[in-house]
C-alpha cells in the first residue's frame, strides 16, 4: 500500500499577545507588547496509508484542527517535516490541490444567494473537470445522499443538515484521493448524522479515497474510522487500532447485576465496584476472567439479571485524557 | 485556464442580480451625488466662463465620467479579501487549484460590469433628461486612447485594492484604514474635486501616487486636456504603476500567507 501522510515530529507555535482589558490596556499593547507563544503541536509523527479511514479525536484545543490545517497547505508549520502525496502542502501546488478536498463544518464553499448547482459548476471550472466525469461524479452523489431536488434551490434557503450534505458534495466532485473532513456532523440531528456516516462509510468503500476525519460525536468513529489517533494538548497519546485502543486501555468488560435480595457482602472481591443501589450493583471485570466470574456468581447467589457489555468509548478516551493529566 | 476566472465573474454578477433592491439602491447611488454637482457647478459658471480650463460642458462631463468609472476602477470589495483574511474564510480559496489574485480580479470584473451597466443606462437618462450639453472630443484618435487608458485603470485599481486587503494579514483588528481610504482616495483619484482645481502642492503630491491613473488621467484624455505626447507618457506611468503594485501585491500575498492562520475553522 501507498503511504499518503507522511509526519514527522510535526511542530507548531502560536504567537499571540496579551491584552489588558479596557481602553487604557489597548494603548498599553499599542506601545509594547507582550507575546504570549503557544505550542499547539508538540512533535507529532505517523503515517497514513492510502485508503485508510482515521479518525482524528482530542478535546477541544488539543491540535486536531491545526493538524489538519498542516495536511491541507494552509499551515505552515513551525518544525518538522510533512509529506502529503509526495508534496510539501503549504507550497500549496495547483497538482496537490487537485488531489484533495477539506470539509469543515461552517465553512462553506457554496455561494450562499445562488443554487448549489452554480457552485458546483465553478468547481468544475476550477478544478477542470471534464464533462462526462462531472455528470457522473454528480449523479453518483446526489443519487448517494438523496439531494437530487436541492440543487435549483439558493442555499440560504436550505436546512443545515442539507447544506451540510451539498457542501460535501462540492468537496467531492473533483474525486480527491484525499480527504479531510473536520467535525462535518456538527450541529445535524441524529437522523442526519447517522445519514453522513453511512454516505461516508460507503464512499470510502468504492472511491477508496483516504479520509481523515475529526469528531467530537464517538459514536461517528466507533462506526466509521478503524484506526484512531487521539490527541490531546499537543502530543500524540495513542495511534492504532480501535479494537487495540479497547485492548489497551479498557482490558476489562463491564458486568451489570441485579440480585433478588439485595447486593451480597464482599462483591469487590469479583471486581471492581463502578456503582451501586440497593440492588444493582455495576462491576469492572477482567476480559480473561469474566466468563468465569459470571458463572461463579450465578452459582453463588440468586440473580435476577445479568448484562456484560464492552466499555464505552466515551469512558475509555476519557479515561487517557485523565491518566494522561 | 482562463475559463474558471471566467465562471467566477459569471457567478459573482449572478449573485450581484440577486439583490434587486440593491440595484435599485445603487440608481440612486448614481443619480443624487451627479445631481448635486450638476447644480454646483451650474451656479459656479453663471458669472464665469472657464475655470482653469474647464469650461461648464466640460465640467459636467467631467462628473458624468467619474459617475460612470468609479464603479469601474475602484469597486471596493476590498472588505472581500480582509474579510476572508480575519474570519478565516480565505481557506476555501487556498485549498482550491485558483489563484487569490485572479479571483479576485474576476470578482471584480463581475461586480462592476453590473453596476457600470446600471449606471451607463442612468447617465443616458439624466443626459437627455437634463438636455446635459455633454462634452464630445473633437479628435476622434482619444476616444480609443481613453478606452486603452480605462482598461489600465482597471487593471490597476483591483491591483491596489488587493494590496490595501492584505493589510489585514498584519492589522488583526479593523484599524480605520478603510475609513482613511474612503476619504483619501476621491481626493487624490479626482472623483472630488479636478486635480487641476486643487492647490499646487497636493496636486504635486497626487502627481506622485498611484491614485490620480484610476480617473482624473483618463478624464483628462477625454476631454482632451492634454497632448498626445503627454497621453503616452501618463500610459507608460499606468503600466509601470501596474508592475510595481502587482510585483508587490505577489511579495505581500507570500508574506501574508505565512501568517495566515486560519483561524475559526
Amino acid at each position: 500500500m501507498n503511504t499518503v501522510i507522511k509526519v514527522e515530529s510535526l511542530q507548531r507555535v502560536y504567537r499571540s499577545y496579551k491584552k489588558e482589558p479596557g481602553f487604557v490596556g489597548s494603548l498599553k499593547g499599542l506601545v509594547k507588547r507582550q507575546y504570549l507563544n503557544v505550542e499547539a503541536l508538540k512533535g507529532i509523527s505517523f503515517n497514513i496509508q492510502e485508503g485508510e479511514f482515521v479518525g482524528y479525536i482530542g478535546p477541544n484545543g488539543a491540535g486536531k484542527t491545526t493538524t489538519l490545517k498542516i495536511l491541507s497547505g494552509l499551515l505552515y508549520p513551525t518544525a518538522g517535516t510533512v509529506e502529503v502525496l509526495g508534496f510539501t502542502p503549504w507550497r500549496r501546488s495547483n497538482d496537490f490541490r487537485r488531489q484533495i478536498a477539506f470539509t469543515m463544518g461552517q465553512k462553506e464553499q457554496l455561494w450562499w444567494d445562488l443554487p448549489a448547482m452554480e457552485s458546483f459548476l465553478l468547481n468544475k471550472e476550477i478544478y477542470s473537470i471534464p464533462q462526462r466525469a462531472f455528470n457522473d461524479q454528480l449523479a453518483y452523489l446526489t443519487e448517494l445522499l438523496a439531494v437530487k431536488d436541492l440543487l435549483d434551490i439558493p442555499v440560504r434557503n436550505l436546512s443545515l443538515g442539507e447544506r451540510m450534505k451539498l457542501e460535501l458534495i462540492a468537496s467531492l466532485l473533483h474525486r480527491p484521493r484525499l480527504l479531510f473532513l473536520d467535525e462535518p456532523t456538527i450541529g445535524l440531528d441524529v437522523v442526519s448524522q447517522k445519514k453522513m456516516r453511512d454516505f461516508l462509510k460507503e464512499y470510502n468503500r468504492r472511491e477508496k479515497t483516504t479520509i481523515i476525519f475529526t469528531s467530537h460525536y464517538l459514536k461517528d468513529i466507533e462506526e466509521l474510522c478503524p484506526r484512531v489517533i487521539i490527541i490531546n494538548a499537543g502530543s500524540l497519546l495513542f495511534d492504532g487500532g480501535l479494537d487495540e485502543l479497547t485492548r489497551k486501555y479498557s482490558p476489562h468488560k463491564v458486568l451489570k447485576l441485579t440480585f433478588t435480595d439485595g447486593i451480597p457482602a464482599g462483591i469487590e472481591r469479583y471486581g471492581e465496584v463502578i456503582g451501586q443501589d440497593e440492588l444493582t450493583v455495576t462491576l469492572h471485570v477482567n476480559e480473561e476472567g469474566v466468563a468465569h466470574c459470571a458463572r461463579e456468581l450465578l452459582g453463588n447467589f440468586s440473580i435476577e439479571d445479568i448484562s456484560i457489555v464492552e466499555v464505552p468509548l466515551e469512558d475509555t478516551i476519557r479515561k487517557i485524557f485523565l491518566t494522561q493529566e | 485556464m482562463f475559463r474558471k476566472y471566467l465562471k467566477v465573474a459569471s457567478v459573482v454578477y449572478q449573485e450581484g442580480t440577486q439583490y434587486r433592491l440593491q440595484y435599485v439602491a445603487s440608481f440612486l447611488c448614481v443619480i443624487f451625488p451627479l445631481l448635486a454637482v450638476v447644480f454646483l457647478w451650474r451656479t459656479v459658471f453663471q458669472d464665469i466662463q472657464m475655470i482653469e480650463g474647464f469650461t461648464e460642458s466640460m465640467m459636467i462631463t467631467y462628473y458624468i465620467l467619474v459617475a460612470l468609472l468609479t464603479d469601474l476602477v475602484s469597486p471596493g470589495i476590498m472588505m472581500y479579501i480582509t474579510e476572508d483574511i480575519r474570519e478565516g474564510t480565505l481557506s476555501k480559496y487556498l485549498l482550491r487549484p485558483i489563484s487569490r489574485r485572479w479571483y479576485h480580479f474576476s470578482e471584480e470584473i463581475g461586480i462592476s460590469l453590473g453596476y457600470s451597466l446600471v449606471a451607463l443606462i442612468v447617465i443616458l437618462g439624466f443626459i437627455f433628461l437634463f438636455a446635459v450639453d455633454f462634452y464630445f472630443p473633437a479628435n476622434l484618435l482619444y476616444i480609443p486612447l481613453f478606452l486603452v487608458s480605462v482598461g489600465l485603470s482597471m487593471v490597476l485599481g483591483t491591483g491596489l485594492t488587493y494590496l490595501f486587503s492584505l493589510s489585514a494579514f498584519w492589522l488583526e483588528e479593523d484599524t480605520g484604514l478603510d475609513y482613511v481610504l474612503e476619504y483619501l482616495v476621491p481626493i487624490l483619484t479626482g472623483a472630488l474635486i479636478p486635480l487641476a482645481l486643487l492647490p499646487e502642492f497636493v496636486y504635486q503630491v497626487a502627481s506622485f501616487l498611484p491614485f490620480k491613473y484610476l480617473l482624473y488621467f483618463p478624464i483628462e484624455i477625454f476631454l482632451e486636456r492634454i497632448t498626445l505626447s503627454e497621453i503616452g507618457y501618463g500610459l507608460f506611468t499606468q503600466i509601470l504603476w501596474i508592475g510595481v503594485i502587482y510585483l508587490l501585491g505577489a511579495w505581500v500575498w507570500r508574506r501574508g500567507c505565512r501568517r495566515y492562520t486560519a483561524r475559526g475553522g
